[in-house]
């Protein structure tokens, strides 16, 4: 029989073309970011559990039995011994290890501000509001610029609290009822902004400090009746400053508001943060960012595209000074901001997002893909996601791309870093699959992750290199009326520590993984435990998602 | 060479060349031969493998927290006496009225071993006198030992001891009296 057979030359081709498809592949083949045994185990549960409560869960770098990441390890005189430190040491540790500069960008125009020339305004900022008599309390209602950080680092240094006003670009929420509620002594606000009557309210404000921008500085801004003083920040940083005295670390340090809701009830609430539960945000902000190629480096640029009025974007700025990255800030940034014009002309390495506008942006770039072809690139991207790497794209994508969010030409995103905020019904929730999309369409890590603002940083942030999909089903659409569903948040951040509270039908006890209400603990949270208010899941990989 | 010329012309192309012609002229080429038919469905099937949607190999997870955790239960002296490796095959005992569980020291608490009186018992007052006797452990139906006559160096022990476990072994539950308030209410809940 085999005298017969005929090899001719589309035999030795297919012979060529079968041996290529089995070997090449296996040589040619890259190893995923991480070994998924490792995303198997994203917490540290305890062994033990209360009745009606689930195993506390941690993060795998604080096993129970150890404390949790409270403080930055600075170190002191002793050998051995390491402080914590305070949001001082956050300014101090970004004058040591940074570049010398922090951004700021209009438009596209970026300013570089020299970061000793920063110490000198925080300073001279800071003994001037320490001299005005009766003066506590010092509230902002400022865009992300670098007023925003002066005024905020010179609250620290002089030992005055930060109230930090809700501000949005894009709209304007009534800060009125919350400067009386907060007994604001000194508000710093922007020229021409706050109309003088929402402040009349507020009786205990002494003084105000308008931030003029550069073309208005030649008008005379002192109030009209003369009731409340009023005095311009580009004079007051020329003041002479005097030197900085003590800090009391358990006094109240940063002021924020956030929504409570019980119910379909929803009210403002006041969270008072002091200087140890923001130092333990911003270090464990710092440790969650892990393996070691991850972490927020001097050679990184940070840019927050959400407001510094939220307390997660606000920790995360002061990780990335304490680590000696360069910040970068555009006023334009907020809730609803527009990531492309946020941060194409800064081109950022590390960015951090609110989920409204991680979902516009997703919802964007999936509408431009609309040819075969660019569904057949979104295919293969996600084959590469699926196998473990991030698709980095070659000469082939470039020859017919869809239009990807501009996140600076060339593009040196790495890391994106967004949360859902508790309990709130109007954030915006990401899916897994939108998550997918978007680490394709960046070519960079998309971080997940839960925040409260009761709580300094993030509670549960997803690992860097997890990149797993778990499609919900069935499909959201507004026809059939499903919503969105979040995303799981990952395993705890190393500063807290979390577990679930029996509620009503959700029982620790349950098959699959306990649910309940979620309770953290530790010390970034305000007063050592805080009841979130809403059901969450553990799953048995350690990840908490919402029932 | 008009006469050479006409005879190559009569004679056709020499030997060799023609057999190449007569087997590379793509009239002789049957591409669909059996074994071209099945290296070609294999070439498609390889093609298929290799393009298909590929998740990396998951492991298998363990079980969930639900199954795992031990829960921390409120333990009377009868309740916990049947901890002691042969009734229930994990070993509990009181220090302190803090109940741990010392299966992973089988050997020195289970049956059988050194010290297995304390399986399952209250081994306060052991522990501060050094004593594995029978006379040191209280009975199962009386009160718990409240330990106020014992002098400060036992006393000392048996904190050092009560650290040891600590360090060592896990935390499970607390001893409380035979029908104290805390033990009505754990049996309520469970």
């Amino acid at each position: 029989m085999f005298d017969d057979l005929e090899l001719n030359v589309v035999t030795y081709t297919l012979i060529a073309l079968v041996l290529g498809l089995m070997i090449l592949p296996v040589i040619f083949q890259k190893d995923p970011d991480i070994h998924p045994m490792i995303l198997n185990r994203q917490s540290n549960m305890s062994p033990v559990r209360n009745p009606k409560e689930s195993p506390v869960h941690r993060s795998t770098s604080s096993p129970p039995g150890y404390p949790l990441v409270s403080g930055l390890g600075l170190p002191t005189d002793q050998k051995y011994r390491t402080r914590d430190g305070d949001i001082r040491d956050v300014w101090n540790q970004a004058v040591k290890e940074g570049k010398g500069k922090v951004l700021s960008v209009r438009g596209s125009e970026i300013k570089e501000l020299d970061i000793d020339q920063l110490t000198q305004n925080i300073h001279s900022l800071g003994s001037y509001i320490k001299s005005i008599p009766g003066a506590r309390r010092i509230a902002i209602y400022l865009a992300n610029d670098i007023e925003n950080l002066v005024a905020s680092f010179a609250c620290a240094f002089y030992d005055l609290t930060l109230v930090v006003l809700p501000f949005d670009p894009k709209s304007s929420p009534d800060v009125a009822s919350l400067l009386k509620r907060s007994k604001a002594d000194v508000l710093i606000a922007p020229a021409g902004d706050l109309a003088l009557n929402d402040v009349d309210g507020a009786s205990s404000i002494k003084e105000i400090i308008y931030v003029v921008e550069p073309g208005s500085q030649h008008l005379d801004w002192t109030s009209p009746d003369g009731k409340v003083k009023t005095s311009v920040y580009h004079d007051v940083i020329k003041t002479p400053s005097t030197g900085a005295g003590n800090v009391d670390l358990d006094g109240p340090a940063i002021i924020v508001f956030g929504s409570k809701y019980i119910g379909e009830e929803r009210s403002i609430e006041i969270a008072e943060f002091n200087h140890k539960q923001i130092i333990a945000g911003v270090a464990s902000t710092i440790a969650s960012i892990k393996p070691g190629p991850e972490t927020l480096k001097p050679d990184d640029i940070f840019v927050p595209v959400d407001t510094l009025s939220d307390i997660y974007t606000r920790i995360f700025t002061y990780a990335a000074l304490a680590s000696g990255t360069t910040v970068a800030l555009n006023p334009v940034a907020g809730v609803h901001a527009n990531l492309e014009l946020c941060i194409k002309h800064v081109r950022p390495t590390v960015i951090v997002a609110s989920t409204s506008t991680l979902a516009y942006t997703a919802s964007d770039a999936a509408g431009s893909r609309m040819e075969i072809w660019h569904n057949i690139l979104h295919y293969f991207q996600c084959r590469t996601l699926e196998s473990g790497r991030i698709p980095k794209g070659n000469a082939l994508i470039r020859f017919n791309d869809y239009t990807r969010p501009n996140v600076g030409e060339p593009s040196r995103l790495r890391l994106v870093f967004s949360a859902e905020v508790a309990g709130d019904p109007d954030s915006h929730p990401l899916n897994s699959e939108d998550l997918n999309d978007l680490r394709a369409c960046f070519g960079a890590r998309v971080v997940y992750g839960l925040k409260h603002h009761k709580v300094a940083g993030p509670i549960n942030q997803q690992h860097v290199y997890d990149y797993r999909v778990q499609p919900q089903t069935p499909k959201p659409s507004k026809k059939k009326d499903i919503p969105r569903k979040c995303a799981h948040f990952g395993g705890v951040t190393p500063g807290c520590e979390v577990f679930t509270r029996d509620w009503e039908s959700f029982k620790a006890s349950d098959a699959g993984g306990s649910r309940g209400e979620i309770v953290v603990r530790g010390p970034t949270v305000i007063g050592g435990e805080a009841p979130l208010g809403v059901a969450g899941k553990w799953w048995p990989d350690g990840v908490l998602s919402y029932v | 060479m008009n006469l050479l010329r006409a005879r190559l012309e009569q004679l056709g192309p020499p030997a060799k060349y023609r057999t190449i012609v007569l087997l590379t002229h793509p009239s002789r080429i049957s591409v669909f031969t059996p074994v071209n038919l099945l290296l070609l469905t294999l070439a498609l099937y390889l093609i298929y493998t290799r393009l298909r949607p590929n998740p990396s190999p998951t492991p298998p997870l363990h079980q969930s927290s639900s199954d795992q955790a031990i829960v921390f239960k409120t333990f009377t002296p009868k309740t916990l006496q049947p901890f002691n490796g042969t009734d229930n095959a994990r070993v509990y005992l009181a220090v302190n009225r803090k109940v741990f569980d010392v299966t992973a020291g089988k050997g020195f608490y289970g049956p059988g071993g050194p010290y297995s009186n304390f399986a399952g018992r209250d081994a306060s007052r052991g522990l501060a006198l050094n004593s594995f006797d029978e006379e040191v452990l209280t009975e199962v139906g009386a009160p718990i030992d409240s330990l106020e006559d014992l002098k400060e160096e036992e006393r000392v022990a048996l904190n050092g001891w009560a650290e040891h476990f600590e360090g060592k072994y896990l935390l499970v539950g607390r001893l409380v009296e035979e029908g104290s308030e805390e033990a009505k209410e754990a049996e309520k809940e469970e």
